[in-house]
């Protein structure tokens, strides 16, 4: 039975496992580590997952599905072809696709995982990445904190010269941004507090570049056709990606065989992406609220995820912390590897069963509750406050509000709004207490919070002797346990594509992304490989189809750096003219 | 066994080394094979560096005040004019020794371990001690006198001034003493700390207990005000957190389980000997307070400040209840019958701040708003009804309420 760490990413995933007291990563059949969580769907019904996928996001939008994460927990479907799925169903399907990759490098067989979930999930969406696991067929050992998997995984790293002293992690990956201050100190890492915001990431920025692209242009981004806004966005993400070495860039995009184009520089980005920028300082100034901090306190910043690799991103954190930072070489592969070592420790491998890192719960959790009667809505009573260390078990005494009052309901909420009702509702239990005149009998609840996430609530009455014993789960609003095993058969029953035939896909893949970019002669070009490749495919001896596809990816790449450039056109010259202009 | 017991270290204000210990003792006990242990490891380690830096962080201020001041014990001592009685050596002692250093380091760390017991004997620890064992007291009490029958804290100026002003039965029954008595910083300060408030419950417990057995004593039960600020140091009713007895949630909570809980429960058992309304919740009192309450709040939205009547009617209200705090009247008040099964927060720190002197002056009030005819004055008329309803239940001012009934029913055929 082998234990594995998955960082279950918006952007990309990985999957790493302890062997030979260090931590490995094990790519995927493409031989990369990362594998781009992108699931779709081909016309004969095979699901595609990884680069295949993303390849055809542009081509196939209708049939392609990204960034579900973002959706986790929720009653969100993705319409790919002809059936829906909910985002758990696609975070299974990745999840399956990453188990049989890697369990080709693992001789036992993979039955359990520690999955990296942004410390800012809240119960519904830990909840559906745990029925995702179920889906897959793989038992959830542990959910772990994205930033405290990364800050374990420097401190492992770091053990012979580490730093003491409290950490912050800023992990702002493609679509979750998650602040962890961490205490270091001797085989400890204590996690002081967390925020987050898991609705912001990489993918704002592209929109806010897509966005102003489109004002610039006269293009109106909403009214635009769906694989179109996929291309704008495509390219947004490429221009921010090469804005991180050059100074300025070019955008260019082809729609319906005309061009656009404007020129983004460092300094035009930060204009364009500032309200992105503003949302994040929020989220750190509520982390260090929360761990009850000062700036100067800070002895070293982490920095994990793609986003933080954006010079825009870093500049401006320097210039709030008042200090020079460096990103991790490693950045993108923090948290998978923490997860990687965090399976060490709870495989209790000798060598690192010392650390001892402790988690804290990002919400507050508390029940539904009034001041008196003439209160018209409930409101929030937090029983165990946002940021207590886990695992942790607080109790409080509630009375009756009428005379008579037969039961309590014990309403529990997760969240740090005042009415209950602006909170997120995790369901309701409902305890009898003994009636009396003045309605004022007592009844003490428990809430008990364990490692992993899970609420248990008791509750007793202090004067009879009714109690009440509930695992709180999420509401059975999206899958029963029925429909979880249904769908695991199901997923275990599908075809999802092998190796060989996976190379194959990814390549006509790709050519048909290009096909929707390129223009004139190009797609014409693009048209034949399309269709001598596709032909060639089922009919062709192995060899033959390797010479082929050897051709192919060189003409593709060709292609690519055709359709990419401006034969007219040096980027820097222009900037410099833009340069000048603005400064005259 | 202590905090410091199991960290396996002995006391110190170290942050550093509480670190230490703790990061060597989590090895013992690590979370993912001993996780029940590990948690109460991770209480006592947030305990003592939350009490290490609390104390570092009143030094500091001390020092930052005593640049600009005199030591302030002297500022917090009630003014002699107000109080001759009883209030001279002991309290100007601490004139000479300035508090900076000395007590703000006495703490936890000297009394949780009994291998130094040697420090503080003198003259003035003994007497008690050599009483109490006269004294049958509560046998919680007992035994958590006897662990720390030689303690420091027995030689602490607080508690030599908390001997003198319960010996006195004009000081007792002296509410300002005691309020600043409480609110002195040295209290604050002192209130942290389990070995003062053992010897702090320790003495209140043997005076009361002399009180009750003589009859001559100056007097048999202790003033409200007073049980209020005990209730506020124990956090008996304040179950909501925003105490003031400890700053952050982790401590609250070690210190209510550790230190309160056996001294609270001790307390609440002992406590109707000592109060003289603690068992006032049986007597009607108790009943009509509450819907005066009831009453008053709806008086507040009815009156305007140009009524005539106006003064005579703030007359009545102060004949009528004891208004110490009308601010917290509301907070008493529960109104709108509305049953919806939802728990009620418990917060009733200030339950007996505010209490009815007589209940027939309610009637009286409510005979003259109803005779007033003031527009709210239907919605007055169904509080009353309830409050009748909850009288006739106790059997009680049947000639008032009959009145009253009866004008309530004279005013709606009026209004029809």
């Amino acid at each position: 039975m082998a234990l594995v760490g998955i960082d279950l990413g918006t952007t990309n995933s990985l999957i790493a496992i302890w062997k030979d007291h260090k931590v490995e990563l094990l790519p995927n059949s493409l031989g990369h580590n990362m594998t781009p969580s992108v699931v779709g769907v081909d016309d004969d019904g095979t699901l595609l997952v990884g680069e295949i996928a993303k390849e055809r996001r542009i081509s196939h939008p209708d049939y392609t599905a990204a960034e579900f994460k973002r959706h986790m927990g929720t009653d969100y479907k993705y319409t790919l072809g002809d059936k829906t799925y909910l985002p758990e169903e696609l975070s299974a399907i990745l999840l399956k696709k990453l188990i049989a990759d890697a369990q080709t490098k693992v001789a036992e067989p993979i039955t359990e995982a520690v999955i990296s979930v942004p410390a800012y999930f809240d119960n519904n969406q830990r909840e559906a990445t745990k029925r995702a696991a179920q889906i897959a067929g793989i038992e959830v050992k542990r959910l772990v904190n994205e930033p405290s998997s990364a800050v374990l995984y420097k401190q492992w790293k770091k053990r012979e010269d580490r730093v003491d002293g409290i950490h912050l992690v800023v992990d702002f990956g493609g679509g979750t941004l998650d602040i962890s201050v961490v205490d270091c100190f001797e085989n400890i890492i204590e996690i002081m507090a967390v925020s987050g915001n898991n609705q912001l990431g990489g993918k704002d920025f592209d929109l806010c570049i897509a966005k102003d692209f489109c004002t610039k242009t006269g293009l109106s981004f909403n009214n635009l056709r769906k694989s179109t806004r996929e291309n704008i966005l495509w390219t947004a993400e490429n221009v921010k990606k090469a804005l991180t070495e050059n100074d300025s860039v070019t955008m260019r995009v082809n729609i319906d065989d005309q061009k656009y184009e404007t020129v983004y520089s460092t300094k035009e980005l930060l204009q364009v992406t500032s309200q992105v920028l503003v949302q994040m300082k929020e989220v750190l100034n509520d982390a260090l609220r929360g761990a009850k901090i000062e700036l100067e306190d800070v002895e070293e910043i982490i920095l994990v995820g793609g986003s933080c690799k954006m010079p825009v991103v870093q500049k401006y954190l320097s210039a709030l912390f008042q200090r020079p930072l460096t990103i991790d070489p490693e950045g993108d592969y923090l948290v998978g590897y923490g997860a990687g070592v965090l399976t060490g420790i709870i495989n209790r491998e000798s060598e690192i069963s010392d650390i001892v890192m402790t988690d804290v719960c990002p919400f507050s959790l508390g029940i539904a509750s009034k001041n008196d009667k003439s209160d018209k809505y409930p409101s929030l009573s937090v029983i165990i406050p946002k940021n207590s260390m886990l695992p942790t078990s607080k109790s409080q005494v509630f009375s009756g509000l009428v005379p008579f009052q037969e039961h309590l309901s014990i309403h529990v909420y997760q969240g740090e709004e005042y009415w209950c009702m602006d909170n997120l509702d995790l369901g309701a239990f409902l305890l009898d207490i003994t009636p009396n005149e003045k309605g004022d009998t007592r009844a003490l609840v428990t809430f008990s919070y364990d490692i992993d996430g899970l609420l248990v609530v008791t509750a007793k009455d202090l004067i009879g002797d009714h109690s009440l014993e509930a695992v709180v789960t999420q509401k059975a609003t999206l899958l029963t346990p029925e429909e979880i095993e249904q769908k695991r058969l199901a997923l275990k029953e599908q075809n999802i594509l092998q190796k060989f035939e996976e190379e194959n896909r990814r390549i006509l893949a790709w050519a048909q992304r290009l096909y929707t970019q390129a223009d004139g002669a190009n797609k014409f070009a693009l048209a034949n490989i399309i269709e001598t490749y596709s032909k060639a495919l089922p009919e062709d001896s192995l060899i033959a189809v390797q010479k082929m596809r050897k051709d192919t990816i060189a003409r593709l790449l060709q292609l690519e750096m055709t359709i990419n450039t401006d034969f007219f056109g040096d980027d820097d010259i222009i900037s410099k003219l833009m340069d000048d202009t603005t400064e005259d | 066994m202590s905090y410091w017991e199991l960290m396996g270290i002995p006391p110190t204000d170290d942050i550093n080394l509480i670190k230490k210990a703790y990061a060597e003792k989590s090895k013992l006990y690590h979370p993912e094979t001993h996780p029940e242990q590990f948690q109460e490891l991770h209480h006592a380690y947030k305990f003592l560096v939350a009490q290490c830096k609390r104390k570092k962080a009143y030094e500091e201020k001390v020092q930052a005040e005593e640049k600009t001041k005199q030591p302030d014990l002297e500022t917090l001592d009630i003014p002699p004019e107000q109080i001759s009685w009883g209030f001279s050596g002991s309290t100007k002692k601490p004139k000479e020794q300035p508090e900076a250093p000395e007590p703000a380091q006495a703490p936890v760390a000297e009394n949780k371990t009994p291998s130094k017991p040697a420090q503080a004997p003198n003259g003035a620890s003994q007497t008690p001690v050599t009483e109490r064992k006269t004294v049958q007291a509560d046998a919680d009490f007992l035994s958590l006198v006897e662990q720390h029958a030689v303690d420091p804290w027995e030689s602490d100026p607080l508690i030599l001034q908390l001997k003198k002003m319960l010996d006195k039965k004009a000081m007792v029954l002296y509410p300002t003493a005691w309020k600043k008595y409480f609110f002195s910083r040295d209290f604050l300060k002192r209130q942290y700390d389990p070995g003062f408030l053992k010897v702090f419950t320790a003495v209140i417990e043997q005076k009361l207990e002399e009180s009750i057995k003589d009859p001559k004593h100056p007097y048999r039960k202790l003033p409200i005000w007073l049980y209020n600020y005990l209730n506020i140091v124990y956090g008996t009713f304040d179950q909501n957190g925003g105490s003031c007895y400890a700053q952050d949630e982790f401590s609250e909570h070690i210190y209510k389980k550790e230190v309160i809980a056996p001294l609270q429960s001790a307390f609440e058992r002992s406590a109707h000997k000592y109060f003289d309304c603690y068992d006032m919740e049986k007597h009607d009192y108790l009943i009509s307070e509450r819907y005066a309450f009831y009453i008053y709040r709806n008086l507040l939205e009815i009156l305007e400040p140009e009524e005539p009547d106006r003064e005579k009617l703030r007359r009545w209200l102060m004949d009528a209840f004891d208004l110490t705090n009308t601010s917290h009247v509301l907070e008493l008040l529960h109104c709108d019958p509305a049953r919806d099964g939802y728990g009620k927060r418990i917060n009733n720190t200030f339950r007996y701040q505010v209490r009815i002197i007589n209940s027939p002056y309610t009637f009286e009030l409510l005979g003259y708003l109803l005779e007033s005819n003031h527009p709210n004055s239907p919605i007055l008329e169904d509080v009353m009804e309830e409050v009748m309803a909850e009288y006739e239940k106790q059997n009680h001012y049947r000639n008032e309420r009959e009145i009253l009934m009866m004008m309530i029913e004279e005013n709606r055929e009026k209004r029809k």
